[in-house]
């Protein structure tokens, strides 16, 4: 029996669509005239994907879009490989590895965004942890974790020298009236969400300087690999590319500079998350509607009660043994052929 | 900087056998049903809150020790790691190996257990399960085997009701928390977790997943699903893979208070070897870990480093100490094949010697 849900045929409509193109483009690279700008095969893929997509389950979806996500950096690669000859090859190299300079050169200088429309697929690899992290925080805050994915560093960096100082002192500005303890909630609050922005464009930018010394060595591991034997296969190239990445991660975060930046990084959104708390069940409050600070208070009370209960009552089963202990002895004391009872 | 000498053809052969087996991928994954997890048949035997109890069916035909072995978790992750298929089960290996197994599923944590402390876990949930087995064996004392978290929470046990404990086994524990390539540890020196627990109250499962997957982002995140794609088109592979991501993702909450004492006297302040460490108003003596003791470490584990676990040796007050090398990772030594053919026999045939 054929197990393939109904959107099967769909799908299949859509392999052989993909195969046709990926025949076409397999010409055109073999075809290819050295020198030329790379075909779009990654790009292609990523479009077949979103045609896809909507027939594939969630699950699964998410899944298969991060397999494809993934593999662009690898096509990519592939593309610029296929269009030159094996001596040149190095050049190819050179070239893709330059293209990942640039972006991150850029990005430090404040200029573009490695997840930016120009940027090569691999620098997206930098972006996994940061990618990561957003995902957790969107489910962790009210607002939304991908807050910076569009801002250039850039327009961030500059925003933040020049209007710092207008910032504070605008949110210093005393409240009035009535509702001045809001007011001074509100500004409190922006001044951490502030702080957490701040806090993650330096986690950023040190994954960006990050990239630019994994350029680094992978050119010396690229040397000592190639002095045991030749790279022959883009395979080889690729987990010798992810060994370099992973051993200046390593380096990196034990040190020093990084236990700041995270720590400053995790701090400052526990204190977006605390302002929030508080402006939160004070909304509640107003709505005569049960807040967090309530109902923490009941659980830590019905926590207490439960303690002081298992130690009473372990109390009481220590003495209900020591008396039938002591009954057990001045039975046995006055019957002395009875059994002790054992428990 | 040396140049690679790929031919343009083998270029244009990766880049088709990239491409085709993602098309085609999408019809093994279309495939793919629920994902069971934890695949030896169990029966609950005590519950409380949100903990349960379990036994493991020991096989038909296996004679089992008269002590029963009780297994200690994580908070951190789910048990189901121990029993994630038949061929890569440690507690099938356990069994086979004549133990009568049983473990403690700690559940997941809401913020009603946010007031939960290392005393409740250990002296408390711990403690009664040791108890119930105690009275169903008739036995003065148990056989404890602690994974990771699990190990140091058994190993703070031990020392706390040393008669309870007949033999102790630790596997990937920490011990020493501030070992130099603890990159955990690293982290946690500038984190306020005072600041955390009061903002969050119990600390978000989420968060868990993201320090995990950074121990070594781009492995994780990345080559981890390009190798994948080579294998897209072996469905038993792809079940297996997504047996395994699935048990990553899954991170209970940790209930708020235990959370703040494990990372304050744990990672920042290392108290477990210093002997500064009080549970429940108790202080906890490693000195007091008079029983027989296998510690059990992997040599290339990433989250628990071997330096950390084999620190054990030079607290613990036990004459018969002995450590088990595994040549793997952290996760590796849960499903690995080679870690189910070496480590569930060993521990089965270290307990069976010190069994009377």
């Amino acid at each position: 029996m054929d197990e393939r849900p109904a959107s099967s045929d769909w799908l299949t409509a859509q392999q052989k669509y993909w195969d046709a193109w990926l025949d076409l483009t397999r010409q055109s690279l073999a075809f290819a005239v050295p020198g030329e700008a790379p075909g779009p095969a990654a790009e292609g893929l990523r479009r077949w994907w979103e045609a896809v997509a909507p027939a594939v389950p969630p699950p699964t979806q998410e899944l298969f879009g991060r397999l494809v996500d993934l593999s662009r950096p690898y096509l990519e690669m592939a593309e610029q490989f296929a269009d030159r000859t094996s001596e040149d090859s190095g050049a190819a190299l050179d070239q893709w590895l330059d293209g990942l300079n640039q972006t991150f050169g850029a990005t430090e200088r404040s200029a573009a965004s490695t997840s930016g429309p120009d940027a090569p697929a691999a620098a997206a690899l930098w972006e996994l942890p940061l990618d990561a992290w957003r995902q957790a925080v969107s489910a962790l805050l009210p607002i939304p974790g991908d807050v910076l994915k569009s801002a250039k560093q850039a327009d961030a960096v500059r925003v933040r020298v020049e209007l710092k100082d207008k910032r504070d002192r605008l949110l210093s500005i005393p409240g009035i009236g009535y509702t001045r303890e809001l007011q001074e909630q509100y500004q409190q609050l922006w001044r951490r969400v502030a702080d957490y922005v701040e806090a993650l464009q330096h986690y950023d930018l040190a994954f960006v300087r990050l990239g630019r010394r994994s350029i680094e060595n992978f050119r010396k591991r690229l040397d000592a690999a190639a002095a045991r034997a030749p790279i022959d296969s883009l395979r080889q190239l690729y987990d010798l590319w992810v060994d370099a990445c992973e051993e200046m991660y390593v380096e990196y975060v034990l040190s020093d500079e990084y236990a700041a930046l995270y720590g400053r990084l995790i701090n400052a959104l526990s204190a977006v998350k605390q302002q929030s708390s508080v402006l939160l069940d004070d909304m509640l409050e107003g709505m005569n509607l049960p807040t967090r600070r309530e109902i923490d208070t009941m659980h830590r009370r019905i926590h207490e009660t439960r303690r002081e209960n298992r130690t009473l009552r372990a109390d009481l089963e220590r003495l209900n043994e020591r008396l039938e202990r002591s009954g057990t002895a001045s039975s046995t004391d006055s019957k002395p052929h009875r059994k002790t009872k054992h428990h | 900087m040396a140049s690679p000498r790929i031919p343009p053809d083998q270029a244009l052969r990766e880049f088709t056998n990239v491409s085709q087996k993602l098309s085609e991928g999408v019809h093994n994954l279309l495939r793919v049903r629920e994902i069971p997890t934890g695949v030896t048949p169990k029966e609950a035997i005590y519950r409380e809150d949100k903990l349960t109890l379990y036994r493991f069916k020991p096989p038909a035909a296996k004679a089992q020790t008269r002590v029963p072995l009780l297994v200690v978790y994580a908070l951190v992750n789910r048990p189901y790691m121990t029993d994630l298929q038949e061929d890569r089960s440690i507690i099938r290996g356990l069994l086979g190996a004549g133990l009568d197994v049983y473990l403690i599923d700690w559940g997941y944590p809401d913020r009603a257990d946010r007031y939960l402390e290392l005393d409740d876990y250990i002296n408390g949930y711990l403690d009664r399960c040791v108890d119930v087995l105690r009275r169903r064996y008739r036995a003065e004392s148990v056989d404890l085997l602690g994974i990771c978290q699990g190990g140091t929470f058994s190993l703070c046990y031990a020392a706390l009701h040393p008669d309870k404990v007949r033999n102790l086994v630790t596997m990937v524990t920490p011990v020493d928390f501030h070992t130099p390539a603890d990159m955990l540890s690293r982290w946690a020196k500038r984190v306020d977790v005072d600041a955390a627990v009061d903002a969050f109250g119990n600390i978000p499962g989420e968060m868990l997943n993201w320090i995990f997957l950074m121990l070594k982002p781009y492995r994780l995140m990345g080559q981890k699903y390009v190798d994948l794609i080579d294998r897209l088109d072996d469905l038993e592979h792809l079940h297996n893979f997504l047996r395994t991501e699935k048990w990553i993702f899954d991170s209970p909450d940790q209930a708020g208070e235990a959370f703040r004492q494990f990372i304050k006297e744990f990672y920042q302040e290392n108290k477990l070897i210093q002997g500064h460490l009080t549970i429940g108003g108790h202080r906890v003596d490693l000195k007091k870990v008079t029983m027989p003791v296998l510690n059990v470490y992997a040599k290339e584990d990433h989250l628990v480093p071997p330096q950390a676990s084999l620190a054990l040796k030079q607290y613990v007050g036990t004459d018969d100490y002995r450590e088990l090398a595994f040549g793997g990772g952290h996760i590796g030594i849960y499903i690995s094949g080679k870690s189910q053919k070496e480590v569930p026999p060993a521990i089965g045939a270290w307990i069976a010697e010190r069994s009377n």
